[in-house]
């Protein structure tokens, strides 16, 4: 049993090799730490003040972007790459007669998720310190390395990263139910507008998922009205119910 | 069930919202065979094949594939087969050899399988090639061999020759041929290509309006519609009593034809040469030999 889930897991990342959803995860964390990496290098003197922590504010206003905007965008993106791969070869009813268990097909497609997301915030990491480097090699003066200022970065994002369990479940749903790739990414700009317009003042936004990473970010920055542990507790909470909607809704998938 | 059977269904009805796609079909798929199975488009022929795979769910004891329930035994019963249904879904950004080693992973077989298989089909060269600049006859081939590679003991191929130019049609059909004469696999290919089907399958299904109308061996899908003959004669009455007093009933067709149904060529002589005895004109004898396509159009527009 757990040989077949380890065979499955096996496939699906030989599945994803040449994709853009790989690509997505190597580019997009690459991409926003070069350009805060590029905007500190020429500018950092005037972003950072004397005096204070500058690599803790470069790779905080980094993570605030990255959480606000960036990742979700990313999350709607990589969800929809995900499932196309499939819908692309229309290769369900190829995968639905092998001879292996739904629940493994399902569950591997989340390990991929998880795998290329997890690579993507360790790229992230990496990235966004080493830029924080180079910046230090310009302004030694603004900008020098700690370790607790590091590891405490390494804590933001993962719960920058489990504060978008839901938004993550919710495109993971829409993107396996539609084939196409405009739905999934549709409905993913539909709530993250909508979570943009409603975070100026609706009072119940920390219900809306589509914010949740940024909302969290912001309990975590002792700035925001509710506590960090709301956001961890109702994304794990979310998290598990759309799991379980989604392999209903996968085991119940008709092959056309 | 019979023990011969590979593939057995009983009184299969299966419906998809309120439209009724299968009226209660029983099929009977000897082992060794290598079964046709024909219908016009949308008679029902890749709805069948899902069921028999299990994409479509039905209920209990109307499938059976190796003698086994499939809504029961579903993993034990696909791990026995390979399958090929309407037309090869293979991941473009692999190579032919990446997509045979997703079927080799879940199959659990070994990695030489994927040698033998792009050897069986002929694909050996290509295999580091991307599929998607594949024809689709490479496709194809690349799909069978992923159906062979655990070495299955049937086949379920679905229109496997379609969008095929006729050298890919022929290739296609030599190697079902070879995979069943000399490897012993059971296959059973839909098509609704009947040339394709009379020349290399020797059993036929052949399914209309979600009826199973005929089943059995090619010869005997032939003969149960019989040879006829057409005889045009001076007197068609004493010809057709005549005719009578040796038990062959003949249909009149117009002022001086007469059509009958014979068993074989040969009897168009004997009958020409007793009505010349018994003093009647023969002016014409037409013979004429039913293919699997008048049988096939005889079938579906008698059930229309």
């Amino acid at each position: 049993m757990i040989k077949q889930y380890f065979t499955s897991i096996k496939i699906e990342i030989l599945k994803y090799k040449r994709t853009y959803a790989l690509a997505l995860a190597v580019l997009a964390p690459l991409f926003i730490s070069t350009l805060f990496t590029l905007i500190y290098f020429f500018k950092g003197d005037k972003l950072i003040a004397p005096g204070t922590n500058g690599f803790a504010t470069l790779l905080d206003n980094n993570l605030s972007t990255a959480s606000s905007v960036f990742f979700p965008f990313y999350i709607i993106l990589l969800a929809v790459l995900i499932h196309n791969v499939e819908h692309k070869a229309s290769s369900l009813k190829d995968l639905f007669s092998f001879p292996v268990s739904r629940f493994n097909t399902y569950l591997s497609k989340w390990v991929i998720a998880a795998l290329l997301i997890s690579t993507s915030l360790i790229l992230y990491f990496g990235f966004s310190v080493f830029g924080a480097w180079v910046v230090s090699l310009k302004f030694p003066e603004l900008v020098s390395l700690n370790l607790p200022v590091m590891l405490f970065f390494a804590k933001k994002i993962a719960i920058v990263a489990i504060s978008s369990l839901l938004i993550t479940a919710i495109q993971f749903l829409v993107s396996l139910k539609w084939s196409n790739v405009i739905i999934p990414f549709g409905i993913g700009m539909v709530g993250f507008i909508s979570g943009m317009v409603l975070v100026r003042g609706w009072k119940y936004v920390h219900f809306h998922p589509y914010v949740q990473g940024y909302l969290s970010y912001d309990a975590l920055m002792g700035h925001g009205k509710i506590s960090l542990e709301h956001f961890l507790i109702y994304n794990s909470i979310g998290f598990i119910i759309l799991f379980v909607a989604g392999y209903l809704l996968w085991c119940k998938r008709r092959i056309v | 069930m019979e023990n011969n059977s590979i593939i057995e269904t009983r009184h299969l009805s299966f419906a998809i919202g309120s439209t009724q796609i299968l009226k209660d079909v029983s099929l009977s798929v000897p082992k060794g065979s290598l079964f046709g199975f024909l219908g016009p488009n949308g008679a029902g022929k890749t709805t069948l094949i899902r069921v028999l795979l299990n994409l479509y769910q039905t209920k209990h004891d109307s499938v059976f594939l190796f003698g086994e329930d499939v809504t029961k035994n579903r993993l034990s019963v696909l791990k026995r087969l390979g399958r090929f249904v309407e037309q090869p879904t293979l991941y473009g950004h692999l190579t032919g050899e990446e997509n045979l080693r997703i079927a080799q992973s879940y199959y659990g077989t070994t990695k030489s399988s994927i040698d033998e298989v792009l050897e069986t089909v002929g694909m050996t060269y290509a295999r580091k090639r991307l599929v998607k600049k594949y024809s689709l006859g490479m496709k194809q081939r690349i799909a069978i061999a992923q159906a062979l590679i655990h070495n299955p003991e049937l086949l379920i191929l679905d229109e496997p020759t379609n969008g095929l130019d006729p050298n890919g049609i022929k290739e296609i059909r030599e190697l079902l041929i070879k995979l069943n004469t000399e490897k012993g696999i059971t296959i059973f290919v839909s098509s609704h290509m009947l040339a394709e089907i009379e020349r290399m399958c020797s059993h036929v299904g052949l399914i209309h309006n979600g009826e199973l109308v005929f089943q059995g061996t090619l010869n005997q899908l032939t003969l149960a519609n019989s040879k006829r003959l057409e005889l045009k004669v001076g007197d068609v009455t004493r010809a057709k009593q005549l005719l009578q007093t040796q038990g062959i009933t003949a249909i009149h067709n117009n002022n001086s034809t007469l059509e009958l149904d014979i068993e074989n060529e040969k009897q168009t002589a004997s009958i020409n040469r007793y009505l010349v005895e018994q003093g009647v004109d023969v002016y014409k004898l037409n013979y004429h030999e039913h293919n699997l396509e008048d049988v096939f159009m005889a079938l579906t527009n008698v059930n229309n």
